[in-house]
């Protein structure tokens, strides 16, 4: 048994919470309580212990504290569909990892898909080319539990891999 | 002794604490004696990560964690011991003050949400979006630029101070040539040296003197509707069939010379070409002789085609007329030796009527020198049938 440590990165109000709880409770909540500081959650996948931290998004008057980025295997970058402010801070998130961890995997998680929203196959693709390291862009849905699994699990794939390369 | 003052400490300063050795085995706990030897990171998940600054001895610093509803600031760092190498992880309380400063936040986060989903919020973005499209300028009652807005920096790619002072003339100057048209169309260079036309709408700003104080000057990017115009202008002044310029060009370019010399040349019996071989071979036949002209005459000069089957040649002012007479029977020359291939069978060679009009020092309009030719044309090509 071995465990490690995923940081959930993006703008306030993207979700990261609820991703959360909906992979390790499958659970959700409609109401919304803003993280403030960081919490961390825990789940054990096959060998490996992942503690997920749930930190502060970022928001105009109060930047990502780099402290809670540190020691992270790899990240999972959250934005809300609705809110294009917050996917265009996406590239600004993945600069701000790799100054923290260089060339950590990242998952990108486009959130709220179950409401209406507007975001092209080209503009996804454009997201996806944002760093090399981005694994993969998908648009998830904590309420509908769509594409949650497939976030936590390619990310964690992809850090087993690197540890057992170690 | 250390260890007991440890206790005495933390308790009264309300702090908890776990020392741990390098294997990360809990050796001393405020926490339950069960815990003694069991892995701190089952207990402190905060640590796994960091596990390598840790032995490098590495002060470790984590504040704001959230467990069960209470705040804590983690720090772990090196314990002294003289027997074995130990680490404290010592965890410090939030007041209920920080409780208090936490809600103050998420209220504040949850409004900012709300907002940010909403219509009002969509709409200003929308207006935004418009006003990174829109060059606005603040100009004073001098013509001075004292304001712009990115848009404007961006556009000339220079800092906003580089601007402040600039006469408003200096960026942007007026299309129309002519002083007394109003013009609201301008025309800048961008940072590339591209020319760019605008659109500018001037909005006075008044004092309660009812005195302009101020101008603002919204421009927006035209370009495309100038791309349009030229594109019209071309189809207009252009023959479809041959590209050449057509009469309402020829007119034009007439009026710009001083003493404009033309040479008409009409194909002999065309018309007999079309009846013959079909509308397909004329059209071809216009086509060759397009193209044989073009590769005889000067790039100064320009090749026109008035209407069916006759062209006319303006010439560059300073051609004499020895030139324009050689010139003209170099045409006919080649016209003869050139045919129209149109088939391996059907050769069609076409010869031409011509006729030179020169102007004197008095005056004439472009439209009654062009009548003077066709009038002479149709001399000449009477003269030919007799």
């Amino acid at each position: 048994m071995f465990s490690y440590k995923i940081v959930l990165v993006g703008n306030f109000g993207v979700g990261k919470t609820s991703l959360i709880r909906r992979f390790v409770e499958n659970s959700f909540s409609e109401e919304y309580l803003s993280t403030i500081g960081v919490s961390i959650s825990k789940k054990t996948i096959g060998n490996a212990t992942i503690m997920i931290w749930d930190i502060e998004g970022h928001t105009e008057f109060k930047p990502i504290f780099k402290q809670y980025l540190m020691g992270a295997k790899g990240f999972i970058l959250v934005a809300d569909l609705l809110r294009q402010e917050t996917i265009e801070a996406l590239q600004n998130h993945i600069d701000l990892c790799y100054a923290v961890v260089k060339d950590a995997p990242i998952c990108i998680a486009l959130n709220k898909c179950d409401m209406p929203h507007e975001i092209s196959q080209r503009e996804i693709e454009e997201i996806s080319k944002l760093s090399p390291t981005v694994l993969k862009v998908l648009k998830t849905s904590a309420k509908e539990n769509e594409a949650v699994e497939d976030l936590f699990l390619t990310l964690d794939t992809r850090i087993k891999e690197s540890i057992k390369a170690d | 002794m250390q260890e007991k003052l440890l206790s005495f400490i933390c308790q009264k300063s309300q702090i908890s604490y776990i020392l741990f050795d390098e294997d990360f085995h809990i050796t001393k706990t405020f926490l339950n004696e069960s815990k003694i030897g069991s892995d701190i990171r089952e207990t402190l998940w905060e640590i796994v990560g960091f596990e390598e600054d840790i032995l490098r001895e590495q002060k470790l610093e984590i504040p704001m964690i959230l467990r069960e509803n209470e705040y804590y600031d983690l720090f772990v760092e090196p314990f002294s011991n003289k027997e074995k190498k130990l680490f404290i992880a010592y965890m410090q309380q939030k007041s209920k003050d920080t409780h208090s400063y936490a809600n103050v936040l998420k209220e504040i986060n949850k409004k900012t949400l709300i907002f940010d989903t909403s219509d009002e919020k969509k709409e200003s973005r929308y207006y935004q979006e418009i006003n990174k499209r829109l060059l606005t300028l603040h100009v004073n009652s001098e013509g001075k630029i004292t304001k712009v807005n990115d848009a404007v920096t961006y556009f000339f790619n220079t800092q906003n101070s580089a601007l402040q002072g600039v006469h408003f003339s200096k960026l942007f100057t007026p299309q129309s040539s002519k002083k007394e048209a109003k013009s609201n169309i301008f025309v800048a260079k961008n940072s590339f040296g591209k020319e760019i036309f605008f659109h500018a709408d001037i909005i006075p700003l008044k004092n309660r003197e009812n005195k302009i104080v101020e101008n603002i000057i919204i421009a927006q990017d035209v370009s495309y509707l100038k791309e349009i115009e030229k594109e019209l202008q071309y189809a207009q002044e252009h023959d479809t069939l041959t590209g050449l310029p057509n009469r309402h060009y020829l007119l034009r370019a007439i009026e710009y010379r001083e003493k404009p010399t033309i040479a008409l040349l009409d194909i002999v019996s065309f018309h007999k070409v079309n009846e013959e071989y079909g509308a397909h071979a004329g059209d071809m036949l216009l086509k060759h002789t397009t193209s044989l002209l073009q590769s005889l005459l000067e790039p100064q000069d320009t090749l026109t085609r008035l209407f069916g089957d006759t062209f006319v040649i303006l010439f560059e002012s300073e051609k004499n007329r020895t030139y324009i007479d050689a010139l003209v029977n170099k045409i006919k020359e080649a016209m003869h030796k050139n045919p129209l291939y149109y088939t391996q069978e059907d050769i069609i060679t076409a010869t031409l009527t011509t006729v030179v009009i020169e102007t004197n020092d008095e005056p004439i309009s472009a439209k009654e020198l062009l009548k003077n030719g066709e009038k002479a044309l149709q001399r000449e090509k009477l003269l030919k049938k007799s």
